[in-house]
């Protein structure tokens, strides 16, 4: 009893000392670096977008100082977002929002755009002043698309031809009349956790014409001293609409969700209406591919619950290639295509395109955009599923 | 330089470390070292073709459970020997069958509780084992594998965002079940021969766990997870003292979920390959037997191919390929002219969800398995 009564007394707050290699302690980083209070005294927090609590803040995004001290607040969300700023009444602001799509309307105090940045000049009143972003113009009129997919690792000049090949994404959706809204990234865009390779990651979606949703994968994760990913990227655990549909995208880079991100998995998953789509690093459902999560029995709860609410699409990475389980109980796409190592043979490299109905009904499909790596005509796997795109092949 | 790293561990683990003990009879020695050295080379094999499937294949992995299962095992196999080797240095390899130690027919198993993070709790974890044999004939054994677990509380994890107040987001409560019959033939002795070196073994593994959730926002969410994995083992008994098992089987699984008062079902899947591998180094008297009473021990390395229960050794990057490695000693102790004996077991599965556990059970003063 004694040494129980000592171990109780030993007990600490959750993550009190670094430990960010645990993913219940990125939930922690994510909220921190959320919001930021600079030295002139603003207070610069990440909401929920609509809310009008503004007591609190949500893990939406990352605001940080950037290079040149530009008050930075990166989205990391599709669709609507929200930020507010507090200080001083009459001081003006500079802040560069990042990661907004290039075809969304303008935003308040808005001085100036270029590709995915805009540039705010935000005189504070008497009461927070509210920064709403949103989805480009008639954009949930008919269909849209996204494009996903996982694994960058040591191939960040492949990933960099893939998002060139964006640009060629968009005309063609625009022939379709289907708007991209995204792009959602599935992990692993690093190899050994390094500030290094996720600021080159950084550089390289610059050159996206559509904003990046990323999600940390076990590459990304394994410095315990560091949240290196959620400082440079924002949070790893997302719950967001885009039109009717719903996104719910997490962080399993240590082989789980935090025990805390699985007890709010009813709110992130939301009341529905419109399609579900998750998105993990590590698959749901593997097979015997050998790349599941360390806690199977949480995955397996996990499944339940989206099974249980008609999930509509299940995303991952991890394994670095295309495939569609064809065991799994849910809709499931592995496209672990960025770049990454894919052992001997031909590497068959590109994105997933993903097409859903914007208007409320519960369309969804996808099919698999190649980027042939130099010397490579076509993707190697023309038989695989996904399939290719009708138009590419 | 992966690939020459992966074959030097290949070959150190092949490599014969020296002789055994000179004064044990010389025939036997030099059949255990053989059967030691050939059951080592074994296992360098199966690290050097499973890391080579990885290497080769990346992280693409087509098909990877096997090359996982290969490596584990092959560790097991390979590190077992060379344990086992030492062993045999210090003590003398043979034991007769009758003082080397089982699973108990019956045991309880408890799990500690206890968190060190503020707010939370792990509660202890409280099992009933049962093993009891069957001898059907001669060199034909059913073990009668039964396993109730539960949880004696219930579980609960923080939220630890900084903008709220750290209350409770997940409560979670778990229980389950095994029945893991197995089946023993030893060729050998059924076609009249003697102790048998080799035994076949047929296990059908039926698992199910049930999980009761609390969510952070009032709901609750009762799951069950089911799976059954029909498996082939075969045991290779090294020498007096030590054996090495394997299993492998398909696994398949289903769960379902509790929708209003009906009971929503999963189509059942092929899951992931089980397999296990375990090396089995049997002691004599500690030494220290009072009143008479004798004792007797059991070392068990293993690796389990398997991560049902949410078990799992992760390394660097390398997260969500292998299941647990499990230490597991255990020991007897025997009053005179007794037909029973107090059997105690201290278990440590290794990695991410892995834990210790301590069994308490009654075994009998029975023959070999």
């Amino acid at each position: 009893m004694t040494l129980l009564l000592a171990l109780a007394a030993c007990a600490r707050p959750e993550c009190s000392k670094p430990e960010y290699d645990r993913a219940e302690c990125r939930v922690q980083a994510e909220s921190a670096l959320a919001r930021l209070v600079t030295s002139a005294g603003v207070d610069v927090r990440f909401q929920e977008p609509g809310t009008e609590d503004l007591e609190g803040w949500s893990a939406k995004g990352l605001i940080l100082h950037g290079e040149d001290g530009a008050l930075v607040a990166r989205v990391n969300t599709l669709g609507e977002f929200l930020i507010t700023l507090d200080g001083e009444p009459g001081e003006t602001v500079e802040l560069v929002v990042d990661n907004v799509h290039p075809d969304a309307p303008p935003l308040e105090g808005e001085v100036s755009s270029e590709g995915l940045r805009r540039v705010l000049a935000v005189t504070l009143g008497t009461e927070p002043s509210r920064i709403e972003g949103s989805l480009p113009d008639g954009a949930c009129e008919a269909s849209y698309r996204l494009v996903a997919g996982g694994d960058i690792q040591t191939n960040p000049l492949q990933f960099r031809r893939i998002v060139q090949d964006l640009h060629l994404e968009v005309e063609r959706a625009d022939e379709a009349g289907e708007p991209l809204l995204g792009f959602l990234m599935l992990g692993d865009i690093s190899e050994y956790s390094l500030a290094a390779e996720f600021e080159q990651i950084l550089e390289i979606l610059q050159q996206s014409p559509v904003p990046a949703v990323v999600i940390p994968g076990n590459h990304d994760v394994y410095d315990s001293q560091d949240a290196v990913f959620n400082r440079h990227f924002g949070p790893g655990n997302l719950a967001f609409d885009v039109c009717d549909s719903r996104f719910v995208l997490l962080d399993t880079g240590s082989g789980n969700i935090a025990p805390s991100v699985h007890g709010r998995l009813p709110e992130l998953i939301g009341e529905g209406g419109g399609q579900l789509l998750a998105g993990f690093h590590h698959p749901l459902y593997p097979g015997q591919r050998g790349a599941g999560w360390t806690a199977e029995d949480q995955s397996e709860l996990v499944l339940a619950e989206l099974a249980a609410n008609d999930v509509d699409l299940v995303l991952s990475g991890h394994l670095h290639m295309r495939l569609e389980p064809p065991w799994s109980p849910v809709p499931e796409v592995i496209v672990g295509t960025l770049g990454a190592n894919q052992g001997v043979g031909a590497p068959d490299y590109g994105v997933l395109r993903v097409s859903l109905d914007g208007g409320g009904g519960q369309a969804t499909d996808w099919c698999f955009v190649p980027s042939p790596a130099p010397g490579l005509e076509a993707s190697p796997r023309s038989e695989a599923d996904p399939v290719i795109c009708p138009e590419l092949r | 330089m992966r690939v020459l790293l992966l074959a030097g561990l290949a070959v150190a683990l092949a490599v014969e470390p020296g002789p055994s003990a000179p004064e044990a009879e010389p025939d036997r020695v030099v059949q255990d070292a053989r059967n030691r050295k050939a059951l080592r080379r074994a296992g360098a094999a199966g690290i050097l073709v499973g890391g080579l499937w990885w290497l080769a294949w990346g992280d693409t992995l087509h098909v990877g459970d096997p090359a996982s299962l290969l490596a584990g095992m092959g560790l097991v196999a390979a590190g077992g020997a060379v344990v086992g080797g030492s062993v045999d240095l210090l003590a003398d390899g043979g034991l007769p069958l009758d003082q080397r130690i089982h699973s108990a027919p019956v045991s309880l198993r408890a799990g500690p509780g206890g968190s060190s993070i503020l707010g939370e709790s792990a509660p202890p974890g409280l099992g009933l084992n049962l093993g009891p044999g069957l001898r059907l004939g001669e060199g034909v054994v059913l073990i009668l594998g039964a396993d109730l677990r539960s949880d004696l509380g219930r579980t609960v994890d923080v939220d630890p965002r900084v903008q709220t107040s750290f209350d409770s987001a997940l409560s979670h409560l778990a229980w389950g079940w095994d029945l893991n019959p197995e089946l023993r033939l030893e060729p050998g002795v059924v076609s009249g021969g003697g102790e048998g070196n080799w035994q076949l073994r047929l296990r059908p593994w039926m698992r199910q766990r049930h999980h009761s959730l609390d969510y952070l926002d009032g709901s609750s969410r009762q799951v069950r997870r089911s799976s059954v994995s029909p498996q082939l083992g075969l045991q290779w008994r090294l020498s007096g003292r030590q054996a090495f098992a394997a299993y492998v089987g398909p696994r398949w699984d289903w769960t379902s979920w509790d929708e209003g008062p009906e009971r929503e079902l999963l189509p059942p899947r092929l899951g992931p390959i089980v397999g296990e591998a375990r090396y089995d180094i049997h002691t004599e008297s500690l030494g220290w037997t009072p009143g008479g009473w004798s004792t007797r021990g059991r070392l068990r390395f293993s690796y389990l191919h398997d991560s049902f229960d949410g078990a799992g050794m992760d390394w660097g990057a390398a997260i969500g390929f292998f299941g647990p490695l499990v230490l597991r000693y255990d020991h007897m102790f025997v009053a005179p002219n007794r037909p029973l004996g107090v059997q105690t077991g201290l278990v440590w599965t290794m990695g991410q969800g892995g834990g210790v556990g301590l069994q308490v059970g009654l075994q009998h003063m029975g023959r070999s398995r």
